[in-house]
């Protein structure tokens, strides 16, 4: 399995990531090993097998629409990220 | 410029008016100081779990079957991955493959002819937050991240704009009749994206089309339909390739512009997410759903007018509001005048506020003239500070019509005792004067006599003197 530099700008493109240039062949080659490991699985014959959507035998687990009464202090909820007048604070997107 | 015709299909957004959110229990309506209404699920913070909303799966499914839909046995949740600074965990979680709704549709009248709207499918997935710019930089409020969505995609089977807004009023009176949603494009409850595509009139085929997002009024969505139109039509005869595209329509130039900011084209890399199971709705929740499907907006409408015998604008006045429609429905069933009914409820600025059962109380004791008719305003009032029983209001504050004969008897005689001068007059030809005798029994009963018989009383003692 080859992995082609316009498919790994791209993967670093939708992940925002940097890849240095010196690291994109070893990267190149080690996510080309991880797809020959799909390419096993899909040599499975899987003929009349139905899509699994979750691999855990459950299903509804579903919750009642009530509020719940105690809100976490915001001061609290936004500790772990820059915030200025309660809206937490983002590089300038727009203009 | 008819040898070219437009192909029109629209994706429609529309919150469910659930009390919390799709994922969490945060409070899902509008309002609140910025990120006070979220939580670490809504915020996406590592280690925390998504539960879905019961009430989501049911509003979503009545939406559906009132726009004709097939609803799902089998339903699952998927991730859509995309980055945005309003969206913390940097996916979406939607639906791709198996969404809760399909093969829909909705009935149209533009000038007199009838057209078809196939809907593709509805599903359901969370709203992202918004995000304030200012002249620092931008901040993020997540009070909206969360909020239970439907997308209503349509077949492209609209023609022109007319129909496209056809298509958009039928389906926020369904929606709203149904009851899962005010869909107000004002407040961003209902939204809209268009995707357009020409083609020479009497082609089959489909060609590029372009995506126009975030337009917030039917007016706009008309004039931006019309304009991108006219701009892919330029752009054909100049032999200019199209373009597919996001755009975005500016009212002020009445003009389409492009939205496109990267080359790349963006790839959602859906998959199933792991962190909730799939929704399997047996035939009984069908069953239960549909129950709860009511008649059509039209029909009620010919059902309060033939049967209920109210007149047109009062039951127009009615059906316009869907809580109210249904209020009044649940009332009428008890009384025997709903005209009065209608009109006691229509009176009232909160009559959504008042159980169907206290309407039907008051409607029947304004019937049977128990009480006179400016009493049901006072009892409202007191019901509403108090919250007692109509017929304990009615003692307290005194606003029984006097059915005691005996004492309306008395007090008039009373009443021509105090007042020689009145009686005198009457006696002499001023009709007129018997009004302020009457003046006085109602003084003297509180305004609880029933004035048709005081005056009948009155006359037949003042003839006898």
């Amino acid at each position: 399995m080859q992995l082609d530099a316009k498919t790994l700008d791209t993967l670093a493109w939708l992940s925002r990531l940097d890849i240095p240039a010196e690291e994109e062949e070893a990267l190149s080659s080690s996510i080309a090993e991880m797809l020959t490991f799909f390419q096993q699985l899909s040599a499975l014959d899987t003929e009349g097998v139905e899509p699994t959507a979750h691999i855990a035998p459950l299903e509804n687990v579903l919750r009642e629409d009530e509020p719940f009464s105690e809100r976490l202090d915001r001061d609290l909820l936004l500790s772990g990220t820059e915030s200025e007048d309660g809206l937490i604070t983002l590089p300038k997107v727009v203009g | 410029m008819a040898k070219y015709e437009s192909v029109i299909g629209l994706e429609v957004h529309i919150e469910l008016r659930t009390k919390t959110k799709i994922f969490c229990d945060c409070p899902a309506d509008h309002g609140g100081d910025p990120n006070t209404r979220c939580c670490p699920v809504c915020m996406g913070m590592p280690g925390t779990l998504p539960v879905l909303n019961k009430r989501v799966v049911e509003f979503a499914s009545r939406a559906g079957m009132m726009l004709n839909c097939e609803i799902a046995h089998f339903s699952k949740m998927d991730r859509k991955n995309y980055f945005y600074p309003d969206l913390p965990k940097a996916y979406q979680i939607s639906q791709l493959d198996h969404p809760l709704c399909e093969h829909g549709y909705i009935d149209i009248n533009v000038n007199g002819e009838e057209k078809r709207i196939g809907i593709t499918r509805i599903h359901i997935e969370e709203d992202a937050g918004k995000l304030v710019h200012t002249d620092g930089g931008s901040g993020a409020d997540c009070n909206r991240c969360g909020v239970p969505l439907i997308e209503i995609v349509s077949e492209p089977d609209i023609r022109t704009a007319a129909q496209a807004r056809a298509y958009l009023e039928r389906l926020r009176e369904l929606i709203r009749w149904v009851g899962v949603s005010d869909c107000q494009m004002e407040t961003g409850s209902m939204r809209c994206d268009v995707n357009l595509s020409i083609r020479p009139v009497g082609d089959t085929n489909l060609y590029t089309r372009t995506e126009i997002k975030n337009l917030n009024s039917f007016k706009h969505i008309v004039a931006a339909i019309d304009a991108e139109k006219a701009r892919q039509i330029d752009e054909t005869e100049a032999g200019r390739a199209l373009v597919q595209e996001t755009r975005r329509y500016d009212p002020e130039k009445d003009k389409t512009y492009s939205m496109r900011v990267k080359e790349n084209a963006n790839d959602y890399r859906y998959f199933p997410d792991p962190d909730l199971v799939p929704i399997i709705l047996t035939d009984e929740d069908h069953a239960r759903f549909r129950a709860m499907i009511p008649d059509l907006p039209e029909e009620r409408l010919a059902k309060y007018v033939n049967e209920l015998k109210l007149p047109e604008a009062t039951a127009k006045s009615l059906c316009e509001e869907p809580v109210l429609a249904n209020l009044f429905s649940a009332a009428a069933e008890q009384v025997q005048q709903p005209k009065l009914l209608a009109n006691l409820m229509l009176a009232d600025s909160d009559a959504v506020s008042i159980p169907a059962e206290i309407w039907t109380e008051l409607t029947n004791l304004c019937a049977a003239n128990k009480i006179n008719r400016s009493a049901p305003a006072k009892l409202l009032e007191a019901y509403r500070e108090t919250g007692k029983d109509i017929s304990a209001l009615v003692q307290e504050l005194g606003l029984e019509q006097v059915q005691d004969t005996g004492l309306l008897n008395s007090v008039a005689d009373e009443v021509i005792a105090a007042n020689p001068k009145a009686v005198a007059d009457y006696k002499a030809g001023k009709e007129a004067a018997i009004k302020a005798l009457m003046g006085q029994i109602m003084k003297r009963t509180k305004g609880a006599a029933n004035p048709q018989e005081a005056t009948a009383l009155l006359k037949e003692k003042l003839a006898k003197l």
